[in-house]
């Protein structure tokens, strides 16, 4: 793929990056307008247009109600999944790491179940960040050998299955655990929260903290893209050209663990999104973080906006969990990616 | 007038309950060429590691100075440090694709601004771009470093370390998965950038006919029972020194203006132990 991404011209590259960025902006911005406007009830350009100037009220009505707030959950959850995503790679310097798939997102799940059952709903964030940050410390003391750096030189290229391996036991334990905290729960619950544990935006209202959480995520580790480029050749690589590697990494756990909480507290375990919009990305426009972090924001929102439409209106009347569309997508992009590894 | 590049004293690592060196104190000056040479597992890449400043300290105990110019590696960021010298790991692992240039563009992160959102500047494209020719790598600039042989990824990791442009070239085994041509040009040219900006390069070798060719001094690493040794290369380089340090008998071989040193034939090890002595000139 010999193509811009390979330029050597520093000043192309920064115009580049401008172009991509403002690019997904503008198509984010039209996947945005068209899960307004499509649903059971078609609403053109006109009649938002004349909706939003104080005309047509029920058209109004069903966009600012219903599909703003879903359309804005489906975005800032898919944004931050695919941010989470980006992350997890660079952290764990593997391009299969993915917070579903790690079990990270089963640890933010299960706190959020625990709060949900002992009806305390004001706990449901802290403790969902809670079993983020845990699964994601099991994962990384399971998947690095000793941080032992003569073993890591020799050993760089050995961790993927290692990691893989960790992050099915992690996932497969949240797992049991949802299972014996759904038996728990009363009968009239069970449907919401399966639906809900499949990945679910439905129910969500204006999705103020998943925002805020993708905003405060971006605005700490962009700033630190190109110290991430560095930790993409490898930690002593990073550090000899002077990457503070134990704070960059605190920053990248910290940060991937919190924008996954937030995601699950707002739509559920969305499956392989942090999986498959980096990917996609990094084939597209390439590896340099300044460009590939915030286009993940772009690009994960644009994409789970959309499946979350085509969701609705795929088997309409019926509506599909959303998680079950990314992982129909998602599965085959893993298994590809596993036999490309 | 010039400093001292890097000055060592009495520096003892211990790993685990392992002394890799003890009490070693060395003085590098600006443009010398330091070989490190010891058997496998003799600690050779910890050494360097240690110099660099990246070895974690919690495992490892580290004692004596270390000094940068007369100023203590203690006292440099991690910044400070990647700015006045290159570190080559013995081997490359690349997890993600990149193109050949921007894995050598790397080497100048260290000297765009701490403002991270600075973009390469034309003096970085530059930098690379000749670091690039100077290890005749122009043809693969847009080519994914997951792709390259292991011997055009260690061209590839050493532009980096030319791009970098630092005042102490830290290598270990710079020279690993390159045919013997490219060996020498390879170093050759790593070594004619260091002088030519009166940088010094310490270096582990395997290939002990490339320690005789380009060492000026001589770091032989000994195992449990040998002390480190430090010197000259022509007071280092023997074989009876050699032999020691491999527990081998050690025969020399020279010839053309070259010299090099391999066990010898009373060494067969085994079957048909010949006695015969017949190694000379080649």
């Amino acid at each position: 793929m010999p193509d811009a991404a390979t330029s050597p011209s520093a000043l192309s590259r920064q115009r580049r990056a401008w172009i991509v960025l403002s690019a997904l902006a503008a198509l984010a911005l039209a996947v945005l307008l068209l899960a307004l406007l499509t649903g059971s009830v078609k609403i053109t350009l006109s009649e938002l247009w004349t909706g939003w100037r104080g005309g047509n009220d029920t058209a109004l009505a069903i966009i600012r109600d219903l599909r703003l707030p879903r359309a804005l959950a489906a975005f800032a959850c898919g944004g931050l999944l695919a941010l989470a995503g980006a992350m997890m790679q660079l952290l764990l310097r593997n391009p299969l790491a993915d917070p579903y798939v790690l079990g990270v997102s089963g640890g933010a799940a299960v706190g959020a179940l625990l709060s949900w059952l002992i009806v305390m709903p004001w706990l449901q964030t802290p403790l969902a960040v809670f079993g983020a940050l845990l699964s994601a410390l099991l994962v990384w003391f399971g998947a690095r050998r000793r941080n032992d750096v003569a073993q890591e030189i020799e050993a760089a290229q050995g961790t993927a299955p290692r990691l893989l391996l960790t992050g099915v036991v992690v996932a497969a334990g949240w797992g049991a655990l949802i299972v014996l905290l759904l038996s728990l729960a009363p009968d009239a619950q069970l449907r919401s929260a399966l639906t809900w544990l499949m990945g679910d935006l439905s129910g969500a209202a204006m999705p103020w903290t998943a925002w805020i959480v993708l905003a405060l995520t971006l605005a700490l580790i962009w700033p630190q893209a190109r110290n991430l480029n560095q930790l993409a050749f490898g930690s002593i690589h990073a550090e000899a050209l002077g990457v503070p590697l134990k704070r960059t990494q605190a920053w990248l756990y910290g940060l991937a663990a919190l924008a996954t909480a937030a995601a699950v507290v707002t739509a559920g375990c969305l499956s392989f999104v942090g999986l498959i919009v980096p990917h996609a990305l990094r084939l597209l426009f390439g590896n340099d973080q300044r460009v590939l972090l915030p286009a993940c924001v772009l690009g994960g929102g644009a994409f789970l906006t959309l499946a979350d439409t085509a969701a609705r209106t795929w088997v309409a009347p019926q509506v599909l969990p959303t998680g079950v569309l990314t992982a129909l997508i998602g599965v085959p992009v893993f298994l590809f990616l596993l036999r490309r590894a | 007038m010039s400093a001292t590049v890097l000055r060592v004293r009495e520096l003892t690592v211990q790993r685990g309950k392992r002394i890799l060196c003890e009490a070693l104190s060395f003085d590098v000056q600006p443009s010398d060429c330091w070989v490190i040479i010891g058997q496998n597992g003799a600690g050779k890449s910890t050494l360097l590691l240690t110099l660099a400043g990246l070895l974690p300290s919690a495992r490892d105990n580290i004692e004596g100075n270390i000094n940068y110019s007369e100023k203590p590696l203690s006292s440099l960021s991690a910044l400070e440090r990647a700015r006045y010298r290159a570190f080559l790991a013995s081997q490359q692992s690349d997890a993600f694709s990149a193109t050949v240039f921007d894995a050598v563009l790397a080497g100048r992160h260290p000297h765009l601004a701490r403002n991270l959102w600075q973009w390469e500047s034309a003096d970085d494209v530059a930098a690379t771009e000749a670091a690039l020719m100077s290890l005749k790598l122009e043809a693969l600039t847009t080519r994914d470093v997951r792709t390259l042989s292991a011997g055009e990824r260690q061209r590839v990791a050493l532009a980096a370390t030319l791009a970098q442009a630092p005042s102490l070239y830290l290598l270990d085994e710079p020279a690993s998965h390159l045919d013997p041509a490219q060996q020498i040009e390879a170093l050759d040219t790593v070594l004619a950038h260091a002088r030519q900006q009166r940088a010094a390069v310490v270096m582990a070798l395997h290939e002990l006919h490339l320690a005789t060719r380009y060492a000026d001094h001589v770091i032989l690493l000994g195992n449990k029972n040998t002390r480190a040794q430090t010197g000259t290369a022509a007071e280092m380089l023997t074989a009876e020194n050699l032999s020691t340090l491999f527990g081998a008998n050690m025969a020399t071989l020279e010839g053309n203006g070259l010299k090099s040193f391999v066990p010898d034939r009373s060494q067969a090890s085994g079957i048909g132990n010949q006695r015969s002595e017949q190694t000379q000139g080649g």
